[in-house]
Formats: structure tokens, C-alpha cells, sequence
């Protein structure tokens, strides 16, 4: 199953769990699962353009367009990454 | 593990500190390293460990591409910056920074490999404003876009290279402070 890494600032939103292993087989099914499973992780994650999102430590998307073109595999470990930006 | 909320102390070994100062001075002087973005902006991530309310820097990871230009964080920062910034003499196009996410992941993989964590982000604040001379502290901006981050937010004020400061705010807040003990490896 696809292990998810999920960023520091959200882990009070699933139980300070650092990975979640998901079932899917399409970046777009593993995000709507994470979503469900975790909905306070899509409040903090307000602006979903601005995820980058890693597979196997490769840059796959920022933003959400593409997220139904990107099929993983079970071994997959996807990392989401906020953008770190100051004034 | 308590949150980064808790936190009470902040240690920080001097050549941390000085590895910070190193970097913005490089920055005011114009002396870039290759693939570095251009300008005067030093920012990066300030990895570490924590022990109950005590946080203790272990390493200073400078970001080195700025992507503030590039879609979509310009859209993202244009946005921010119309609606919270306080003008001043550089116009807001040429205002604000975001690390290259790539970046980001390298320095996340190196706290792993490291056993170490994110404490939080620097960058330095150079331009003295009518009413705040020193820059020592959040602007509306940095606390806008610091939020839910969990993570401090170092503020370099280096408006006199001469007399640097740092300090450091929960997740940006003016009201979040945590003092910082600078501590020579010597002692």
C-alpha cells in the first residue's frame, strides 16, 4: 500500500501520525482517501495549488491538476510538502 | 512529544549563529553561490531537537533558490502581499521568498537521515521602517504566512550588520516569543 508522509504542520490532524499507508492506485484516489480519512488535513492544507507533491523523493505535481494522471505503486512513498515562504 | 507550542528555551550554538550571520552578510555583499537566487534575502530552515519545552538548534539550512516568481507561489504571494504587507520602499513584486519545494524535501530528508527536526524558518529583515528602526519582529506578513505552520519563525534584523539580532515567534506571532540563549561551545 502507498505510504504517505505527511508534513509536520499536520500531524495534530491525524493523530501525530508521521506516515499513512493508503490504498489507491492514483495520487488523485490516495488524496480523496486521505482527505476522508482525515478532514482536518484539507482545512490546513487550504490551498492545494500550492502542495508540492513528492513520489520516491521525485517531484510529481504542485497543485492539483495533475493528480489523476499520476498511478503509483504499492511500494510508492509520497511525500506533501508546504511551501515555505516568508515577506 | 509536546508540541512546538510549549516550548519555553531555545538554545543555539554559536556557530549556528554564526553560520546565520555568514549567510546574510553573503547575501548584502552580492556574493552568490552557484544556482543561488539573486538578491538581498537570506532565508532558510533551522533543524534541531527538542527535550520537553527546550528546543536546541543543531543545523542551519539555507535555502538557495528563490521560486517567489514562479507560478503558482506568485500568484500565492501576489495575493498575500496585496492584501498584507506594509508598503515600503521595495515594491511588493520584488518582496517575499519561497523556498524551491525541492529544497524543502532535501532539507526534511536530511533532518530524517540526521534524527533530527524542522524547529522552524530564519530570514532577515534589512530595510529600517518609520516606527520600527530594529526589524526584530514578525511583520503582518510573516505572521499571515506562517500560519498553522507549527514551527517558529527566526527573525534576523540585520538593518546594522554591526548589531545583529535574532529572535524567535511561535508559528510568527508578535506575541509568541521564545527567548533565545546563545551558548559558545566552550561553555
Amino acid at each position: 500500500m502507498p505510504k504517505v508522509i505527511i508534513p509536520f504542520s499536520c500531524r495534530n490532524c491525524t493523530d501525530n501520525q508521521h506516515e499513512i499507508n493508503m490504498a489507491g492506485e492514483s495520487l488523485e484516489e490516495i488524496m480523496e482517501g486521505l482527505w476522508r480519512r482525515h478532514p482536518g488535513l484539507k482545512s490546513i492544507l487550504d490551498d492545494p495549488a500550492m502542495l508540492s507533491i513528492f513520489v520516491n523523493s521525485k517531484l510529481v505535481t504542485t497543485g492539483i491538476e495533475k493528480w489523476d494522471a499520476v498511478s503509483l505503486n504499492k511500494e510508492d512513498e509520497i511525500a506533501l510538502i508546504l511551501p515555505i515562504a516568508g515577506g | 512529544m509536546t508540541s512546538l507550542a510549549q516550548i519555553n528555551r531555545i538554545i543555539l550554538p554559536d556557530s549556528n549563529w554564526q553560520e546565520i550571520l555568514a549567510h546574510g552578510k553573503r547575501k548584502l555583499a552580492g556574493d552568490y553561490l552557484p544556482g543561488e537566487s539573486k538578491g538581498k534575502k537570506a532565508y532558510g530552515i533551522i533543524a534541531g531537537s527538542q527535550n520537553e519545552n527546550l528546543l536546541e538548534v543543531a543545523r542551519v539550512l539555507p535555502g538557495k533558490k528563490n521560486v517567489r516568481s514562479e507560478e503558482p507561489y506568485k500568484t500565492y504571494m501576489d495575493r498575500n502581499m496585496a492584501q498584507h504587507a506594509v508598503p515600503s520602499k521595495t515594491p511588493l513584486s520584488k518582496r517575499g521568498w519561497v523556498i524551491d519545494p525541492p529544497e524543502v524535501k532535501e532539507c526534511y530528508d536530511i533532518c530524517d537521515r540526521e534524527n533530527l527536526i524542522v524547529l522552524g524558518t530564519y530570514h532577515m529583515h534589512i530595510v529600517p521602517w518609520e516606527g520600527d528602526p530594529i526589524r526584530d519582529t514578525p511583520t503582518h506578513l510573516d505572521t499571515v504566512l506562517a500560519r498553522n505552520s507549527c514551527l517558529f519563525q527566526f527573525i534576523i534584523s540585520m538593518v546594522d550588520i554591526t548589531t545583529p539580532i535574532i529572535r524567535a515567534f511561535y508559528e510568527g506571532h508578535g506575541e509568541k516569543e521564545v527567548p533565545i540563549f546563545i551558548q559558545s561551545e566552550n561553555t
